[in-house]
Parts: structure tokens; C-alpha cells; sequence
């Protein structure tokens, strides 16, 4: 069968040199570093199939209108067979997929890998990862619950104290001067077509640009070493083999979390009402708690720094060297960066709580910092 | 707007004649007052506080003025001729016939839809009778209704609006001096304060419970006897008026050695559980032979068994839609069964074990069916836990393949 | 050492159990999904309407309880021509109204409050009419729009 196939292509096709470009692509040699950790990008990628094709599956059935969003959303999971599965998997499927990239990202920082020449590929996983980011944020308000409605409300409230364009840019991505209809057919658009065009597009050319250059080796900007002969890996089988072991103990992991931590909806939106303490997702929360320590101009002025930083990375980081002990400036305020971002998240979680540690009880304020609760009922 | 009323004094407040305040409040009502005659105009010159009490009252907007119920003569600008023919202060024997004057006179009342029984009404009540033989501590219309500033009853401000009700009679009938004077107990005030009507009508502002006026009538006011009692409570609970009027209880009503709805429900503070009813039953069902005991003990316990059965599916819907299920058919069939238990009080009127029995049953097995559905979704959320042991299993035994299969090619490779 | 096919052997029993494992693989992840796509009841969102059956089995001066979507629903012929539908949840404390033909009238056994045929409160504590429904027949059956 396999034969008749491929005599068949033949005389249509160049198959020879088909073959000869899927067996080249296959036997990649990867530098003999590669390791358990280079296995996050492939995880990334499985995320993002993941959630296409659960997307398209949740499409089926999820209305993207304030009526009946809510209510098709509840459909697919207690009526549709495996519905509370597929909507599990996409929920939890965005949480890992950000993760993953978070984990990636790291990796490729603390080994360097992002120096010349393969700044390009950084920038575009940067721009990726805000792609990501922005597919969270509108596939939140799918849902129309009371924290989708709330928290694009707030979301959308930042990007309309932005100095000049804020307003107008505000408007245009409401549809209006609230949340709405409107602004819930707009981020269905954004977050089913232009999204996954865009992703699978940047991801293409990032892909494309990793198989091209290879991946980094450890060896100093400009004294790099192709790695050839015994020592290398090849891409297939071994290197596959490793990712195929890495994914079955990460999808036995995120099934769990599905079956064992569900996403509940909660309430449907309520225009009307706005919960106690509403707080953007945990990848927002940094950014969101951040604010708060500055008067709204200067924090937003301030805010674009860090991204700016890492999107410019390898055009900022002059030091040839990949190893991370010979580089401890950059690696150490990259560190301290992790660090900071998730303090700021705990700040940000605990912030307008009433914690009860420590044998006593503390109200944390706006800022996240703990006062001790003097008497009950504080 | 409404007259305070201490001990002593008389209803109608001492008018301050020279006080600047007064004065002014007087020249701005002057010039901002929409009159329909100028019959008012020289007692506001004067008379500021009342003027301006009058001006939200539903009769500054009519034809009263001060004189119709004052006298005087208001065109008059000076003092004395003004004062000329007036009663300043109404005696109190005199207002209810003065009210009549317009509010018994059909053709007046007709246009505004308004009754003209109040006065006969009253006259047959026994603040009537009293007020008729001269006691002057008993309400006449402006003690409830106020004398400047009267509002309409539907006016969430007036006092007779059904919501301030009980505090307007309990002026005086929560005084128990003035009551102990009169022969009369002052606790029904408090009574009725605790008792499921107030929270109906206070708590949750539903105007159709039941205030004092609902069951001892407004201007007819008489405490109803006891034949009359379980008409006055029927108007609401129909159900039990008609059960019960089929029992022995009812006869020994009519023939008075029983007090029908009161005996057991006591009448302001409405006693409903089920301790406080069977001590009154075993006042005269002491015997524990006695077949009427066996009865109100099987019907006390079916009600007791439907009502917790009840409570424990109420809190189990409750319990799994915290803990994410999906219970919205399960709530449908809640509020059926709910219903089905809410007859059952009703339905014990009739002293018939065997029909609290038959809708205690009907409502069980809604609420079987409820538990039923429950068990079902439980057991699809366990499975769902369950199957991760095999999932995990195939999981880890397909990465220990793969992992086997690298080993493998890495020994194969090397030399 | 072992020998040659012996260990030929072992590899293609991995390699057979390895392809094995990744069949079931593709079946467990395909079957949830195929079960999925199956229609399901009624379609998602809530059902727009629901049926009460036959017009030609409704009687004149009948009502039917119906549950739809998790609420409950009351309808009413009133006459050959004309049908009528409720929430029967009483508008006092919530009570579930029944229909009563002798009498022509919605009654509700908790507090003996009143609704007329056409859903309004008349007497008693009710403070609302009944919420309606649209109702309709179509192609035979009667139909209530929810």
C-alpha cells in the first residue's frame, strides 16, 4: 500500500527530494546539551494545538451573545457528551499554555539562546507570548459570567487611561461605552480568526527560523561550534521519544487538574451588580497590582518598561557569553525579575483579603501588605 | 405631621402666636401656595406650623380650609374678627362628627371614591361607644389619621399606611397604664412584633399581611368573638377555616368550650411550632390511650418526618450546587415538593391522620425522585475521579515505553 | 549476550506494544470527541420553546404542568381557540398554582390567593399577575415560546 502511494506521487511529484527534505528535517542534529528542559517549546506547541482544536470543538455549540453565552457555555458542560472534558481542557488548557511559555521563555533567557543570531526568533516568541496573553483576555469574556464582565471592565478601563489614544482605543474595543454585546462579538472575532492566524503564522516563522539556525549550542557569540558527529542528538527519534515521555506525563497532569479542580462559571454577568474584590487572572494580576503603587500616568508610563526590556533584550544584552555563571549581571536582574513578578502576584492575590495565619488574623490592604485585624468583624 | 400624644395633654398642640419663624414660613407659604380660595390666607398670617403641616396634607389640596373644621372668619385680617365664631381647640367628644360632616356625606365623598361608612363605622367600635359615653381616652380620627397634615392611606408616610399600623394603635395599646386603667392588657404590641405576621409585613414589606385593622377592623374596631374568630383568620387561610369547620373542634366553639383558631394559635403572637401546639393538645388529651392523642401524635410525627425529609434534600441540592453541579431541574422539583409540605399544616386541621398522610406521601416521593436524580449525577462525578487511575496508569506505561524505546536506540547505536 | 533475533524479537514486540499503546492513544482521544459532536437533546443555549403536545389532545377548560428547562410551566386552554401560559410560581412566597375547572380560576393552596384565566391576581395576597408565556399551535401541537 505504502509502495502504490508513493509510486503514485511520483510521477507527480519530486519525491526524492520530498524524502530527502523530511529525512533532513528528522535526523536534526541537536547540540549533546539539549536535555529535559529544551522540551517546554514542543509542550507549547502541543498547548497550542490543544486549544485550536478544543476551541473548534467549543465552537459547536457556545453562542457569542449576551443571552445566550452563559447559558450554552452551562449546555456544554452538564448536557453535551464529554462537554465539561473539552471546556476543562481549553480552561485549564490557557493557565498551562501560559505557563509553558513562561517556563520556555526562562529557559531560553538563562541559556542565552536568544543572542545573536537568533534575536529574531526572541522577538517573535515576545510578540507570541503577547499574542497569548491577548487571547487569554478576550476568551475570558466568552464565558459572560460575572468575572468575565467584570474584569474586561477593568481590563478595558486601563487601556482607556493611556494618554491621548486612550479613549478612542477604549471605545473601539467595548464597541461602545461599556461592556456589551458589542464588545463580546469583538473579542470572539479577535479570539476566533485573527488570533489563530496570527499565532499559527508567528509561530510558523519561529519554527521555521529555530530549524533553520538550530538550536543554540552553549559556545560564546561569534565562536560558535556546529555540533557535528557522535555527540549530537538527532531530532528523531531520540529527541522526539524524550518530548513523547515529557507529554504523557503532562497531559496524565492536566487531566488531572481538570477532573480534580474544575473551572466553575459561577453567576451569568449582572450589568447591574459588581462583585466584592474583582481581580484580573493570575498572569494579569502582576501587571494590575503593579499599578497601584504609581499615580495612573506615571504607572502606565512605567508599565511598558519591562516589556519594552524583554522584547529588546538581545539588542540590550551585549555580553557574547551564553553561560549563565559568566553572565551574572543580566541572569541575576532576570532572576530578580521572576521574582519580582511573582511577589507582585502573591501582593496582588492576597491584596483586599482577610487572611487568617500565624495564629492571628490580617486584613491585607489595596497594596498587599498585611495589617493585623485588631477585632473580629474588622 | 402626626400630634405627639403624652399622658396628660390634649391632642391639639397650643399654636404659637409670636414667633418670628412662624412669620416668615407664613409670607413664603403666602407666595408659594397654590389656594384655591383666599379663605386661608389670615389664619397662615399667624398660624405658621400648622399652615405648613397642612400643606403636604391630601386636604390642602381639596376645599378645607381652616375654617371649615376651625371656624372663624379668615378674610379677616384683625385678630379678634377673625377669631370670631372659632373653636380653637376641637374637643375631642366633637371630631369624629366634625370628620362626618364631609366624609358621611355621599355626594361630597363621591368624586374622590372615597367610602362614607367610617362614622357609622366607628360609632358601633368601641372606641365609639366610649367616646359616645364620654371617655376621652379612646382614639378618635385624629389620633390615627392626624389632624394637620393627614395623608392618604396608600402614603407610605401616613400612620395608617398598613406598614405603620401597628405602631399608630400601639401609641396607646402598648401603654400599660392607660390600658390597666381601661381593663385591658398593653402586650399585644410586642406580641404581634414577634409573630410571623410583623416579619411578613415589616421584614419583608409584604402589605397583604395581616396588621391590627386586618383582623379587628379599622373604624369598626372590636376585638372579634370567639364564633367570629376563625372567619377573621379564614379570610387568609382558607384551607384551614374549611377543615377545620368539619371537626369536633368547631362544635365546641359554637358551643363555646373551645376558642377555635386562638386556643392553639394564641391571637397576636400566632404560636406555629409544632412543642408549643401539642402542650395545648394535651391539656385536655392527656391519656396516652386516648384515640385523639394516637391521632394528633401520628399526624404531628408525619409532618415532623415530611418536613425534614424536606430540609435534607433542600440542603443537599444546596450542598452540590456549591460544589459545581448543575441542580436547576432538581430546584423545579424542590419548590413542588415544598409546596406538597406547605399543605400539610394546612391539612392538619382536619384532624385526619390519613389526609396529611396521603400528601405527605405524594410530596416524599417528589422528593425520592429528587435523591434519585442526585445519586445519579454523584455517581457520574465519582466515575469521573475513578477513571483517572486508569489514565494515569496508561499514561505512565506509555511514557515508560517510550522512554524503553530511547534506551534501546541509544544501547543500539553504541558500540 | 543475547542473541541476534531473540533480541529482534524484543524490539519489534516494543515496537508493536509502543503502536499498540498509541492506537488505543488516538481511539481515547477520538471517542470523547466523535460523543461530543453528536447532537445532543435540543441543541444549546436553552431550548426555545417546548411542547405541550397535541392541541386535539387538550381539553377545553384543561390546564397541563410542564417542566422545561428547569422551570416549570402552566398551560391553559381556555377555549377551542385560545391557549394561555404561566409560570406557576405564585407571585406571594412562591407557591406552584394549580388550575382549578369547577371554578374557572388559577388557585394557590398557600395563602388562597386568586388568578384569573389570564394569569392576573384578583384576590387574595398575590401582588403580580403570573408571569405569561407565548404560546401558540403550530402544525398541531401546541407550542410555549420560553
Amino acid at each position: 500500500m505504502k509502495q502504490f502511494i508513493r509510486r503514485w506521487l511520483g510521477e507527480r511529484l519530486p519525491m526524492d527530494d520530498i524524502e530527502h527534505f523530511v529525512a533532513k528535517q528528522a535526523a536534526k542534529p541537536l547540540p549533546p546539551h539539549v536535555s529535559w528542559f529544551h522540551t517546554f517549546g514542543s509542550m507549547s506547541l502541543f498547548l497550542l494545538a490543544s486549544q485550536i482544536v478544543t476551541g473548534i470543538l467549543l465552537m459547536v455549540y457556545y453562542r457569542p451573545t449576551p443571552e445566550k453565552a452563559f447559558e450554552s457555555v452551562q449546555f456544554i458542560t452538564t448536557k453535551a457528551a464529554f462537554g465539561w472534558l473539552i471546556r476543562g481542557l481549553h480552561a485549564w488548557g490557557s493557565t498551562l499554555m501560559i505557563l509553558m511559555l513562561l517556563l520556555h521563555m526562562a529557559r531560553t533567557f538563562l541559556m542565552g539562546a536568544y543572542k545573536k543570531p537568533r534575536e529574531l526568533t526572541w522577538v517573535i516568541g515576545v510578540l507570541l507570548f503577547g499574542a497569548v496573553i491577548t487571547f487569554g483576555f478576550t476568551g475570558y469574556l466568552l464565558p459572560w459570567t460575572q468575572l468575565s464582565y467584570w474584569g474586561t471592565t477593568i481590563g478595558t478601563e486601563v487601556a482607556g487611561a493611556v494618554p491621548l489614544v486612550g479613549l478612542p482605543l477604549k471605545r473601539l474595543l467595548l464597541g461602545g461605552d461599556a461592556v456589551s454585546g458589542e464588545t463580546l462579538s469583538r473579542f470572539y472575532v479577535v479570539h476566533v480568526i485573527v488570533l489563530p492566524w496570527a499565532v499559527m503564522f508567528l509561530t510558523a516563522v519561529h519554527i521555521v527560523l529555530m530549524r533553520t539556525q538550530g538550536l543554540a549550542t552553549m559556545d560564546p557569540v561569534g565562536k560558535e561550534v556546529i555540533p557535528q558527529g557522535k555527540k549530537v542528538i538527532p531530532f528523531w527519534p531520540h529527541h522526539v521519544l524524550k518530548e513523547m515521555v515529557v507529554f504523557s506525563v503532562f497531559l496524565a497532569i492536566m487531566t488531572t487538574l481538570v477532573i480534580l479542580v474544575p473551572q466553575e462559571l459561577h453567576e451569568k454577568a449582572d450589568p447591574l451588580v459588581t462583585p466584592a474584590a474583582i481581580k484580573p487572572e493570575w498572569y494579569i494580576l502582576p501587571g494590575y497590582q503593579f499599578l497601584k503603587y504609581f499615580p495612573k500616568m506615571l504607572g502606565l508610563a512605567v508599565s511598558t518598561i519591562p516589556p519594552l526590556l524583554i522584547l529588546l533584550l538581545p539588542f540590550l544584552d551585549r555580553n557574547p557569553e551564553r553561560r549563565a555563571r559568566k553572565r551574572p549581571i543580566c541572569v541575576g536582574l532576570g532572576i530578580l525579575t521572576m521574582l519580582a513578578t511573582v511577589l507582585l502576584g502573591l501582593a496582588g492575590h492576597f491584596s483586599e483579603r482577610d487572611v487568617r495565619m500565624f495564629g492571628g488574623k490580617y486584613h491585607f490592604d489595596h497594596y498587599g501588605i498585611p495589617h493585623r485585624a485588631a477585632k473580629a468583624g474588622e | 405631621m402626626i400630634l405627639p400624644r403624652s399622658r396628660n395633654s390634649r391632642p391639639l398642640v397650643e399654636s404659637d402666636l409670636v414667633s418670628l419663624i412662624p412669620r416668615i414660613a407664613a409670607a413664603l407659604v403666602l407666595a408659594c401656595a397654590p389656594r384655591a380660595d383666599a379663605q386661608a390666607d389670615s389664619c397662615i398670617a399667624c398660624h405658621g406650623k400648622e399652615a405648613s403641616a397642612e400643606l403636604a396634607s391630601v386636604h390642602a389640596r381639596e376645599q378645607p380650609g381652616c375654617a371649615s373644621c376651625h371656624g372663624g372668619d379668615p378674610s379677616q385680617s384683625d385678630k379678634d374678627k377673625s377669631h370670631a365664631g372659632q373653636v380653637a381647640k376641637i374637643p375631642r367628644t366633637a371630631i369624629p362628627a366634625l370628620c362626618a360632616k364631609c366624609h358621611s356625606d355621599v355626594r361630597l365623598m363621591n368624586p374622590y371614591g372615597i367610602p362614607t361608612d367610617q362614622f357609622a363605622q366607628y360609632q358601633t367600635s368601641r372606641h365609639g361607644e366610649k367616646l359616645a359615653g364620654g371617655d376621652t381616652d379612646v382614639a378618635t380620627c385624629a389620633d390615627c389619621h392626624g389632624a394637620h397634615g393627614i395623608r392618604k392611606v396608600k402614603d407610605p408616610e401616613s400612620p395608617v399606611f398598613p406598614k405603620n399600623v401597628p405602631a399608630t394603635c400601639a401609641r396607646c395599646h402598648a401603654e400599660p397604664d392607660l390600658m390597666s386603667k381601661h381593663g385591658l392588657k398593653s402586650t399585644q404590641a410586642k406580641e404581634y412584633g414577634d409573630s410571623v405576621h410583623a416579619k411578613l409585613l415589616l421584614e419583608k414589606g409584604d402589605l397583604s399581611a395581616p396588621t391590627c385593622v386586618t383582623c379587628h377592623g379599622n373604624h369598626g374596631a372590636t376585638p372579634p368573638g370567639v364564633r367570629d374568630i376563625i372567619h377573621v383568620c379564614g379570610k387568609c387561610h382558607v384551607k384551614e377555616q374549611e377543615l377545620f369547620s368539619q371537626t369536633k373542634h368547631f362544635a365546641l366553639t359554637e358551643q363555646g368550650s373551645f376558642q377555635s383558631c386562638v386556643t392553639c394559635h394564641r391571637n397576636h403572637l400566632i404560636r406555629t411550632k409544632q412543642e408549643d401546639i401539642r402542650r395545648t393538645c394535651t391539656k385536655c388529651h392527656a391519656d396516652e390511650t386516648d384515640p385523639a392523642r394516637v391521632r394528633f401524635t401520628s399526624i404531628f410525627a408525619t409532618i415532623r418526618g415530611a418536613e425534614e425529609r424536606l430540609h435534607g434534600a433542600e440542603d443537599r441540592v444546596r450542598r452540590l450546587a456549591g460544589a459545581g453541579f448543575h441542580v436547576d431541574e432538581e430546584e423545579v422539583l424542590l419548590a413542588e415538593a415544598k409546596t406538597g409540605v406547605l399543605q400539610l399544616a394546612p391539612a392538619q386541621h382536619a384532624l385526619d391522620e390519613f389526609r396529611v398522610r396521603g400528601l405527605a406521601d405524594e410530596a416524599g416521593e417528589t422528593i425520592s425522585e429528587i435523591h434519585r436524580r442526585l445519586d445519579g449525577k454523584e455517581r457520574t462525578e465519582a466515575w469521573k475521579k475513578k477513571a483517572l487511575v486508569p489514565i494515569w496508569v496508561f499514561l505512565l506505561g506509555m511514557a515508560a515505553l517510550f522512554w524503553r524505546k530511547l534506551i534501546r536506540i541509544r544501547k543500539e547505536e553504541a558500540p | 549476550m543475547s542473541d541476534p533475533s531473540e533480541k529482534t524479537d524484543r524490539r519489534s514486540f516494543l515496537d508493536l506494544v509502543l503502536k499498540g499503546g498509541l492506537a488505543i492513544w488516538g481511539a481515547a482521544m477520538a471517542a470523547p470527541t466523535v460523543a461530543y459532536l453528536w447532537p445532543a437533546r435540543s441543541g444549546s443555549g436553552r431550548a426555545a420553546s417546548v411542547s405541550a403536545g397535541p392541541a386535539k389532545d387538550f381539553a377545553v377548560g384543561t390546564a397541563k404542568m410542564l417542566q422545561a428547562e428547569g422551570k416549570p410551566v402552566l398551560v391553559l386552554r381556555v377555549s377551542e381557540e385560545i391557549f394561555r401560559a404561566f409560570s406557576p410560581i405564585c407571585t406571594h412566597l412562591g407557591c406552584i398554582v394549580k388550575w382549578e375547572p369547577a371554578v374557572r380560576k388559577i388557585v394557590c393552596p398557600c395563602h388562597a390567593g386568586d388568578f384569573d384565566a389570564e394569569g392576573k391576581n384578583v384576590s387574595g395576597p398575590p401582588p403580580r399577575p403570573l408571569q405569561p408565556y407565548s404560546v401558540s399551535v403550530v402544525g398541531g401541537e401546541v407550542v410555549v415560546k420560553l
